[in-house]
């Protein structure tokens, strides 16, 4: 496996540029990478995938909310975008025809948003602890009456609240939106069923080596493409894969010769996938240090470890197109490698 | 595809059919009369009284579509928010609606005598992933049909095989009609038999030529039935029409039998094709065996009289019947009754017993559909027009919510293991994990299941999936702010 280094784009935003998403069109060539800068406007990077002009030529999207964004998702049509911020509201932006709707119904800042696969649903988790669903296809209404009374997308679905902390990262499997998997600062991971709000599984690291009495928050949930296994990354930096069916841990990714400590930043997380060998998957990995490293999964083989950028800033965000790894670092440096397998 | 039912109580997931009742969906201000699930029981298609085609999302119980001119907008034609799609809505009421495989075209016909198919991605042709496209056009173009015919129709069906053709039943003669949707044309049945090859079909043409002089006595094609290889027609005089369909599109007469002599309303038959459901106007719904009679290297079909469901008391007549997915162990029918509070019956098909009538819905109930993946119910109830729904009902887990607990239902004496409480030490444990994670030497993560928990083939990949309309919308929105 070898990485090379393709661009870098040096980010001028008044605070960090995290988070960010990436959309490719499977029909047509669309591309769209979002970022954010300065807090709550939206940087969108068109059709150029390898990320070649400067800042100023790609075009800026301008939010209605007043605290700062802390996710960013672009549905799987690749129309509408999500952003959720500390103002506890979750805004729809159609990237043609502007704005589309404000969720608000949240009582604390909004960590994490998900589309569901279909696309009409999104979920959303919270500081205030708990987990909701919003309808997005609101597209059928069809009487004057029923307009008057219906709140456009505006109110949730559904809540889910069990979590004894704030809900930091959710995630959704591709094909199949019928679970959905949170990781809280309590320590927990938890599955739902969306399709009624139960609570179906709960994980811990109780039982594991590394028990020294302290909870470790979680801070990345990731199902693999399948959706059986789940990619956990907890805040000592440690990721873990998990059979939750099963309800145990299968593969531990973490550098022997590191010690793992409490620290205070979440740093980015993905699978990496070989288009041409279904076999070979990998998981991506950025760390605190500012290091990039791959991992196989079968081996558990470290195969690459390099550092992002030379002053060592940890890496906040990891999104991965086909065979491009898109880094994005606390000192607001987009980084793209293009992997060869 | 629902991964969720692995993590549910296994009791719970495979019930051979609903038990809970899971309310309504208020169709207001239309009045449903028929509805389909699609292929993979995400959405709910249904006609209505005016002749509305509506289509719900059945995660968020929500009206996504409406298919034709949504009536909120009127008649203010916003450039900016115009449509490709040129077809209009029915003019009548719907008499049966259906999903392509795909799960992108819908096939619907009214009683205004049209059929129409629609292409749900009409307006979004450049979000479409290449689903077995019935007719190419071009991408901006809508490609939506439709076919006027000159007498009543009862119904209308895609051939499974080869979705170009659609069978369409009218009232005009037994033998059902064909449309070509490529070449736009109309044609009875029998033009699609394969004449050039005589010496097999002789029968099947001696069979054609005897119902074409003997028309009056069969009666007119009321109700159809299409498998994978062939092709069921039930007439208003209780005769039954067996035809093969090749996988070209040539169709030939297999055999026809009487089944009773009032009109047939609906035909079923089981997914392994030896039990044939019959509903006919005679109030009575027959269950006959299938047998293939082989006759000097000819298969002909036949049928005995196994069951008979039928209300004696009541003299319930039955709006439509419905078999449970799989090996249709259950049957469920609709009653049409004077008692207001009769609405589905379910009987086991196995020894012909009731099992179990819902009775939440407190009206008569007509058209049902029987979703395989979510195991549910929907029927249609004939006053209110709204559509009531049956669905497994999977209650939630309280142990659950914490990792080691377990629920039980009696009582258990706690006993302390040996070593329940010893302090291990951190090294044996990591070695512990190390030596687990050593021996799990596959792991596949790319792989979806093939089927889910029930047996449904998982079609998520492969079934067209309804893009949202961002700008109805956006119309909306305009339409509230005003």
């Amino acid at each position: 496996m070898h990485l090379e280094k393709k661009s870098i784009l040096r980010i001028k935003s008044s605070s960090n540029a995290v988070p960010f998403a990436t959309f490719k069109s499977k029909f047509e060539d669309d591309i769209k990478i979002c970022l954010c800068i300065d807090s709550t406007k939206i940087l969108l990077i068109e059709n150029d995938a390898y990320i070649t002009k400067p800042q100023e030529q790609y075009k800026e999207i301008d939010t209605d909310h007043y605290r700062g964004i802390n996710d960013i998702q672009i549905s799987s049509d690749g129309q509408l975008l999500a952003t959720a911020s500390d103002d506890s509201t979750i805004e729809l932006t159609h990237f043609q025809h502007g704005k589309l709707s404000t969720c608000m119904s949240h009582t604390g800042p909004v960590t994490s948003i998900k589309y569901s696969s279909k696309g009409n649903i999104l979920f959303s988790g919270s500081l205030d602890e708990n987990i909701k669903s919003w309808n997005i296809n609101a597209a059928g209404i069809l009487t004057q009456e029923s307009l008057n009374n219906e709140m456009l997308i505006t109110g949730p679905l559904k809540t889910m609240s069990t979590h004894s902390d704030c809900v930091i990262t959710l995630d959704i499997p591709y094909y199949d939106s019928s679970i959905l998997a949170t990781g809280s600062y309590d320590g927990l991971i938890r599955i739902f069923d969306t399709s009624n709000g139960n609570c179906l599984k709960t994980l811990t690291y109780d039982k594991d080596w590394a028990n020294d009495g302290q909870v470790r928050p979680i801070v990345k949930v990731k199902f693999s493409i399948n959706g059986k296994y789940l990619l956990v990354k907890s805040l000592d930096g440690v990721v873990k894969l998990w059979d939750y069916l099963l309800g145990r841990v299968v593969r531990t990714f973490h550098d022997e010769t590191k010690q793992t400590q409490l620290n205070n930043s979440i740093t980015g997380l993905n699978f990496l996938y070989n288009p041409n060998d279904r076999a070979q998957v990998y998981v991506i990995n950025g760390t605190q240090d500012g290091r990039l490293e791959i991992f196989d999964v079968i081996t558990k083989e470290l195969l690459i470890n390099i550092p992002i950028c030379d002053n060592g800033a940890s890496i906040t965000d990891i999104q991965v197109m086909e065979d491009k790894i898109y880094c994005l670092n606390a000192n607001n440096v987009l980084s793209l490698y293009t992997v060869t397998f | 595809m629902s991964i969720n039912l692995l993590l549910h109580d296994p009791f719970c997931v495979l019930k051979d059919y609903p038990e809970h009742y899971a309310g309504i969906i208020n169709t207001y201000p239309f009045k449903a009369v028929v509805q389909r699930y699609n292929p993979t029981g995400d959405y709910l298609a249904s006609g209505c009284k005016d002749g509305s085609i509506i289509i719900y999302d059945m995660d968020t119980q929500k009206l996504i579509m409406y298919l034709g001119k949504n009536p909120v907008f009127g008649e203010n034609n916003d450039e900016s928010y115009q449509t490709k799609c040129l077809i209009k809505n029915h003019q009548d009421e719907i008499l049966s609606v259906e999903w392509s495989h795909c799960g992108r075209y819908l096939l619907s016909a009214g009683k205004d005598n049209v059929v129409k198919i629609w292409d749900l991605a009409c307006n979004h042709k450049n979000m479409v992933e290449n689903t077995q496209l019935i007719f190419e056009k071009r991408r901006d173009e809508c490609c939506c049909k439709s076919f006027d015919f000159d007498t009543n129709i009862h119904e209308a069906r895609f051939i499974k095989s080869n979705q170009d053709l659609v069978i369409v039943c009218t009232k005009k003669s037994c033998l059902p009609l064909v449309i070509d949707v490529q070449k736009n044309t109309i044609e009875s049945i029998h033009k699609y038999f394969d004449h050039s090859s005589l010496d097999g079909n002789s029968d099947s043409e001696s069979l054609l030529n005897e119902i074409l002089s003997n028309e009056k006595k069969y009666g007119v094609a009321t109700s159809s039935l299409v498998t994978d290889k062939k092709l069921f027609v039930g007439s208003s005089k209780g005769w039954c029409f067996v035809y093969n369909i090749s996988e070209n599109g040539d169709m030939s007469i297999n055999s026809h039998f009487k089944t009773s002599s009032s009109s047939i309303k609906n035909l079923l038959i089981n997914n392994s094709m030896d039990t044939m459901y019959i509903n006919s106007a005679d109030r009575v719904i027959r269950q006959f065996d299938v047998l293939s009679i082989n006759n000097q290297g000819k298969v002909a079909m036949e049928v005995n009289l196994k069951h008979k469901y039928q209300d004696v008391i009541n003299r319930l007549q039955w709006n439509d019947i419905i078999l449970s997915p799989h090996n249709g162990d259950f049957l469920a029918a609709s009653a049409n009754g004077a008692n207001k509070d009769t609405g589905l019956f379910l009987w086991d098909t196995i020894n012909g017993s009731l099992v179990k009538i819902y009775e939440n819905s407190g009206e008569q109930l007509y058209k049902i559909d029987w979703d395989p993946n979510n195991m549910s119910i929907a029927a249609s109830g004939c006053e209110s027009g709204d559509i009531f729904c049956w669905e497994v009902s999977l209650p939630p887990k309280w142990a659950s919510l914490a990792p080691d607990f377990e629920e039980v239902d009696e009582q258990v004496k706690y006993i302390e293991q040996e070593d329940e409480f010893d302090e291990q030490d951190n090294d044996y444990l990591k070695r512990d994990q190390n030596k687990f994670e050593t021996e799990i030497k596959d792991l596949d993560l790319v792989t979806p299941d093939r089927t889910d928990v029930r047996g449904n083939v998982n079609k998520s990949h492969s079934v067209f999936k309804i893009p949202t309309n961002y700008s109805d919308i956006l119309r909306l929105r305009k339409n509230i702010e005003q």
